[in-house]
């Protein structure tokens, strides 16, 4: 697979005092999207504007497409192939979307108009279209400046808080229109705080804090390292007395933690063999076992985790 | 290059038409008309008359050309929308550019209107208005102050101290030159043959310097 952005030991500081950004190297291959996510400060919308050439880092290589966004030349070439949505950008208010989608065609050399009325439509705009963008809510103006990034159907898309200020169904219209382009080789790098776009639509995510990167992998291992101690949950078909259960799960070899909701039983244990023996009991007794998994925790409490042990 | 700058230009145009509509009732007719009244009462030769018209014109051009130019650039960096027009391919001094010529155009708007209103209602005078300095000053008048309201706007957008050290004797040296241009040209129109050239060099000069190395960043919050 192509490599999109390949970007190897990255400093950058603003005011040669304090680094921003500290050996950050990261990439993305074609039909990929990456998750950066970080606490608030931690340097990601920086680590976008040097990857775009907007900064210059003070130590670091970095490719797009093969091209140096540091030198001006080579830039052009790549900001005609990548869509980039800064994060707070505001639309023009005096203009009406069709207005604003004219300047973004002709910016982007973009003469054909079936995909604009394709994402006018897959962002439900074309009610709007004539309407000036000073009187659309947050949602809708985020929605304009989504489809202005796509119209010229990029094969990078750069973007800061996408997700900013969407409804639910928005929301995944969008993610869902985004794994399509996916599926079509267009890579992603999603700057983000929104659980549901990096558990949905995010196949690896760099976690920042304080201008390094902490982590990098999918959202499952990390939800598997910041796992204190894994969870098993064993549910019944049916709800049977908690008195009967309990005399099994207390007379297993170490003093467990568990816990018994109706018909669903928690154990917290290491040693996967002794829930497998829990499962293998319960079957032996005549119970009807309706699911067995290990539980891991949400991406937001992995997340949480992850930055307290930091 | 030039459809892209084109489009920019026309953004810009469709933002502020009120704020020129403004400009041009308020400053420019509103303002303009009664100065032009007063100076009538007040018996003044129909050359001076002619000359204060004349000032009106200039005046009404530069100062749209040297006010739209500069908030152009302000208000695309603080609402961010620069970021993202200067990511979809065009260059740092074609989006410069956009507005410049967007200065000038709004500029000579103004100016012509005013030459053409006054000629209008001045009939008699006619003759003195048809002389073809007076228009191509207002289209000169508008390229050098298009040229300092962007180099006043790229010099804003920057915050290190030689620059700001440069907009103080900037700001110091604007008010000198345009104190000396309403004063020379109500003396006598040979001052205001030299001053004009010096100044489109001086603003050319300014403009050059300005953009010669503009970055994306200058324009990003």
């Amino acid at each position: 697979m192509d490599k999109h952005i390949d970007a190897s030991n990255i400093d950058f500081t603003y005011d040669n005092k304090q680094l921003v950004l500290h050996n950050v190297s990261l990439s993305t291959y074609q039909g990929e999207s990456v998750g950066l996510v970080g606490p608030n400060g931690a340097g990601k919308t920086t680590l976008v504007r040097v990857l775009l050439g907007i900064l210059y880092p003070t130590k670091g290589n970095i490719q797009i497409f093969e091209y140096n966004p540091l030198d001006k030349k080579e830039r052009e070439k790549i900001y005609g192939q990548m869509g980039y949505l800064p994060e707070g950008a505001q639309v023009y208010p005096q203009l009406t979307l069709e207005q604003y989608i004219e300047l973004f065609k002709t910016l982007h050399e973009v003469e054909d108009n079936s995909i604009v009325e394709e994402l006018l439509e897959m962002f439900d705009l074309q009610d709007v279209f004539k309407k000036k963008l000073g009187i659309f809510s947050k949602g809708t103006k985020q929605k304009a400046k989504l489809l202005t990034i796509l119209i010229h159907s990029p094969r990078l898309l750069i973007m800061d808080e996408p997700t900013d200020g969407l409804d639910i169904a928005s929301k995944e219209e969008t993610i869902e229109y985004m794994r399509k382009l996916k599926k079509e080789g267009t890579s992603m790098l999603i700057a983000t705080h929104d659980p549901y776009v990096v558990e949905s639509l995010c196949d690896r995510i760099i976690m920042i804090n304080k201008g390094e990167i902490v982590f990098e992998g999918t959202t499952k291992q990390l939800q598997d390292i910041t796992q204190n101690e894994p969870c098993y949950v064993i549910e019944l078909m049916k709800e049977i007395e908690k008195e009967k259960l309990e005399e099994i799960l207390n007379n297993l070899p170490n003093s467990q933690k568990f816990s018994i909701e109706g018909a669903t039983i928690k154990i917290w244990t290491d040693d996967e063999n002794l829930v497998k023996d829990v499962y293998k009991k319960f079957v032996d007794k005549g119970l009807i076992v309706k699911n067995f998994e290990r539980v891991l925790p949400t991406f937001s409490q992995a997340y949480k985790n992850f930055l307290e042990k930091l | 290059m030039l459809k892209k700058v084109m489009a920019i230009a026309k953004t810009d145009l469709l933002c502020s038409k009120i704020l020129v509509l403004m400009y041009f009732f308020m400053f420019g007719l509103g303002f303009g008309f009664l100065y032009g009244l007063i100076t009538r009462f007040t018996q003044l030769s129909e050359f001076y008359y002619n000359i204060y018209l004349q000032q009106m014109a200039f005046l009404g051009g530069g100062v749209t050309a040297l006010t739209l130019p500069f908030g152009f650039l302000l208000i695309d960096k603080q609402i961010r929308a620069a970021e993202m027009v200067l990511t979809s391919g065009i260059k740092p001094f074609e989006y410069i550019f956009s507005k410049w010529i967007n200065g000038v155009f709004f500029g000579i708007v103004i100016g012509y209107t005013y030459l053409i209103v006054f000629t209008l209602l001045t009939l008699p005078l006619y003759v003195q208005y048809g002389n073809i300095s007076v228009w191509l000053y207002v289209l000169l008048i508008t390229i050098i102050f298009a040229s300092l309201g962007v180099t006043l706007g790229v010099i804003f957008t920057k915050v290190d101290l030689l620059r700001k050290i440069l907009l103080i004797i900037f700001l110091i040296v604007l008010p000198i030159l345009l104190f000396s241009l309403s004063f020379l040209i109500k003396k006598t129109g040979i001052f205001f043959k030299f001053l004009i050239p010096i100044l489109l060099v001086y603003s050319l000069l300014c403009l050059f310097l300005s953009v010669r190395n503009i970055e994306i960043k200058d324009f990003v919050v």
